[in-house]
């Protein structure tokens, strides 16, 4: 009997740890169904509003665009929209559940530049012929943009439209012209070049302030900021036959060029390897660091007087010039479900969300970059006075080139890249190592993968 | 023949079974199905990006278990983290609470306010406090730099989350921070518990505290030692909060926990069938090491009764 009783005890306890465990291992596709009951509810009576619901990342500033306008675009067209905002870390994820499940939750999505190959080659996207016909205007969109929402069913980025532009990203070098005047150099004369770039670093590097900082976090912050380094000194990520190549010469000179700047040179802070967003966004409004390489949103933040002690006091410039100008860059995108019930409706509204209006009205509240010759046109002409745009211009005629974000493994590979980053950073690998391990490991993967037999 | 006592018949009692029923049923949702899902997804390539899944049998688990090695950022990898860690927040723990806990035993007078700020870390989510601890470790503005420099302590601001070593002690550091005071708690119950006529007994006997301590203390508190153990091990197992809001399994890997992993491979990478396949994994060892304690639990249970 006793025996008995101990079996039972010990399965009601293993049975205790599976249900503590159930949440940490419950990774199923089953869940998150509840939005699909919702965006059913508009059909349901004929003389209803048509409602479409539409996936937006929270907090950023094209979201609230949207928010501010909404009321503009239900009153003109009739049609009801739900905005959903989900954090950026999720918003992937979800939409991919949501599509491999066709629940026709959503209508339409915000993407960024990383998640389009991996929705259009899958099938999930409605191309805009499908929705109802691509835009009249579409010619107005840059189209080094437009093409980046171009699919023909077998290659990327050329073919039909399967969204349009949301916005433009490109990275470009700010700087802090108070520390400059204090140090010595000339606030108009920002460095153009890596010598330049690293000689006002180490000039600026004193009491407690750092010449410059980068994104040296484990994870896809760093890969992409390392990008600058790797395409300015003349390499990149693949050659054309899906082989990695990011440990070159050109590679290794610049993972070799931050090493230094932080150990060598000590003109980046040391705990930079574990610096993320959240480090560069508070360390460069504060004035604790004098150049970053970054995103257009910096901009905006650092001279924004609420959120910035150097407001008024940042500039930009084109990002310094190794063998040649390159940086990141990208954009997101307004996409429409290809489960849509409301195809023809979520295209009213994308249309909405890109017109010329539109981007005006993010341009100049938000800071965003626009994806449309009108807007660029209509802010250089307005603003004369602004240099910024001519800057905006060039980084993305001289410098940008786009990450290999085509491949479905990006996610992946960009985390081996990072991880030898980071093993150069702590030096625990010099960047020749670390990154020959990298590339073997990223060849391995991409070979398993099927790009190539050898 | 008559017997003295009607016997009892085995009936089926439906009202029992009615009243559970529901209870079993949620059980069954939310636990035997999402499990029984992770298994079946477990055997399959199945990939979020496509949605296709085809059948691979133990694949998953071979890979992660020798395919693919045990460089850093792999399964293994992780797996040794976190026994490290798991092994290490124990054993400092245990020892930490059960020296708290004996003195809180003794102490009467201050007990009661020493516990209320004894226990105060359990009372912060995992998350406020490794939050809190990023900023205390921060290298340029953090406190613990500050002051320690201050004081002489430390010679030059300290790297807390950038070394390899330094930063899985300081995951260690903050567990045992936020997690003696449950240790603490669950000893103390335990030894308030115990039986007084032993101890007088034996006080009677001529024996040593130190002999007390060893030959009756132990022994009466060894079950609420298993079970405070087998707790403790299983929650530090699955750490992940800490670990993802101070390092993100950082610098390089060297602080890469399964679940990291699991998390990793899942949600970033969507490789669904590779990361049940990681996190039934974990869920097999976790159990097994449960089974482990139980049954030593078991058989103490034997010897007394």
């Amino acid at each position: 009997m006793r025996s008995v009783s101990r079996v039972w005890g010990v399965s009601l306890a293993l049975l205790l740890v599976l249900a503590l465990l159930a949440g940490c291992t419950a990774v199923t596709p089953a869940g998150d169904t509840a939005p699909a009951a919702e965006s059913g509810a508009g059909a349901a009576g004929a003389a209803a509003p048509v409602e479409i619901t539409v996936a937006a990342q929270s907090g950023h500033t094209a979201t609230n665009a949207v928010k501010d306008k909404l009321a503009e675009f239900e009153a003109a067209t009739g049609i009801k929209v739900n905005v959903v905002e989900i954090p950026e870390k999720d918003l992937t994820q979800k939409m991919l559940l949501e599509f491999s499940n066709n629940t026709g939750a959503f209508d339409a999505l915000m993407a960024p530049e990383d998640a389009f190959a991996k929705y259009v080659t899958n099938g999930y996207l409605l191309s805009l012929k499908e929705a109802g016909g691509e835009p009249a205007d579409a010619g107005d969109f840059v189209p080094r943009f437009l093409d980046r929402v171009r699919y023909d069913g077998a290659k990327l980025y050329q073919g039909d439209l399967y969204g349009l532009p949301l916005n433009g990203d490109v990275n470009v070098m700010y700087y802090n012209t108070e520390l400059f005047t204090q140090a010595g150099l000339d606030p108009d004369k920002p460095p153009q070049t890596w010598d330049e770039f690293l000689a006002a670093a180490k000039a600026l590097t004193k009491d407690g302030v750092y010449g410059t900082a980068w994104l040296g976090v484990q994870g896809d912050a760093s890969t992409w900021a390392w990008a600058t380094y790797l395409f300015s000194e003349g390499g990149d990520f693949f050659d054309e036959n899906n082989h990695p190549v990011f440990n070159s010469e050109a590679g290794v000179k610049a993972l070799q060029m931050i090493v230094d700047m932080i150990h060598t040179d000590q003109v980046m802070p040391p705990s930079v390897s574990s610096w993320d967003y959240d480090q560069i966004n508070a360390a460069f409004p504060q004035g604790r660091v004098a150049m970053v390489i970054n995103w257009p949103y910096m901009l905006s933040l650092a001279n924004d007087p609420a959120q910035s002690a150097v407001a008024g006091k940042v500039k930009i410039a084109l990002a310094p010039k190794g063998e040649t100008y390159g940086v990141p860059s990208g954009g997101w995108k307004w996409l429409i479900a290809k489960a849509s019930k409301h195809p023809a409706e979520a295209l009213k509204f994308i249309e909405f969300a890109t017109s010329t209006d539109f981007q005006s009205y993010m341009v100049e509240t938000y800071s965003q970059l626009p994806t449309r010759t009108s807007v660029y046109d209509a802010m250089k002409a307005n603003n004369p006075d602004d240099y910024t745009w001519q800057v905006w211009q060039d980084a993305f005629s001289q410098s940008a080139r786009f990450m290999p974000v085509q491949y479905p493994e990006w996610s992946q590979i960009s985390s081996i890249i990072s991880l030898a980053l980071q093993q150069a950073q702590i030096q625990e690998k010099t960047p020749q190592e670390a990154l020959d391990a990298a590339a073997a490991q990223v060849e391995e993967l991409m070979q398993q993968a099927g790009y190539y037999s050898q | 023949m008559t017997q003295p006592f009607p016997v009892k018949r085995r009936r089926t009692n439906w009202a029992g079974i009615a009243l559970v029923t529901p209870a079993l049923l949620m059980v069954g949702a939310i636990i035997v199905l999402p499990l029984g899902a992770s298994l079946a997804a477990s055997l399959t390539d199945y990939e979020l990006t496509s949605g296709r899944a085809s059948w691979v049998g133990l694949g998953n688990y071979f890979a992660l278990l020798v395919g693919d090695g045990g460089d850093a950022g792999t399964f293994r990898a992780a797996l040794g983290h976190t026994l490290r860690f798991s092994l290490a927040s124990l054993a400092i723990e245990f020892v930490l609470g059960f020296t708290l806990a004996l003195l809180l035993n003794r102490v009467v007078r201050l007990s009661g306010p020493a516990r209320t700020l004894l226990v105060l870390p359990i009372m912060v989510a995992p998350t406020v406090s490794a939050l809190q601890w990023r900023w205390i470790l921060d290298p340029d503005n953090g406190i613990l730099n500050y002051v320690g420099v201050r004081l002489g302590l430390l010679s030059s601001p300290q790297l807390w989350l950038i070394q390899p070593q330094a930063a899985f002690w300081t995951l260690v550091l903050v567990d045992v921070w936020q997690t003696t005071p449950f240790v603490l708690l669950f000893l103390l119950a335990g030894l308030q518990s115990l039986p007084a006529e032993p101890y007088e007994a034996a006080r009677v006997d001529g024996a040593s505290s130190y002999q007390i301590f060893l030959r009756l203390t132990l022994p009466l508190l060894r079950p609420v030692i298993l079970s405070v153990l087998l707790l403790r091990f299983m929650d530090a197992f699955r750490i992940f909060d800490i670990a993802y809001v101070l390092t993100r399994g950082g610098p390089a890997y060297a602080t890469d926990m399964v679940s990291l992993y699991t998390y990793r491979v899942g949600l970033q990478w969507f490789a669904i069938g590779k990361s049940s396949a990681s996190a039934v994994l974990t869920l097999l060892i976790i159990g097994a090491c449960a089974a482990v304690l139980l049954l030593g639990l078991g058989r103490r249970g034997e010897e007394t009764g």
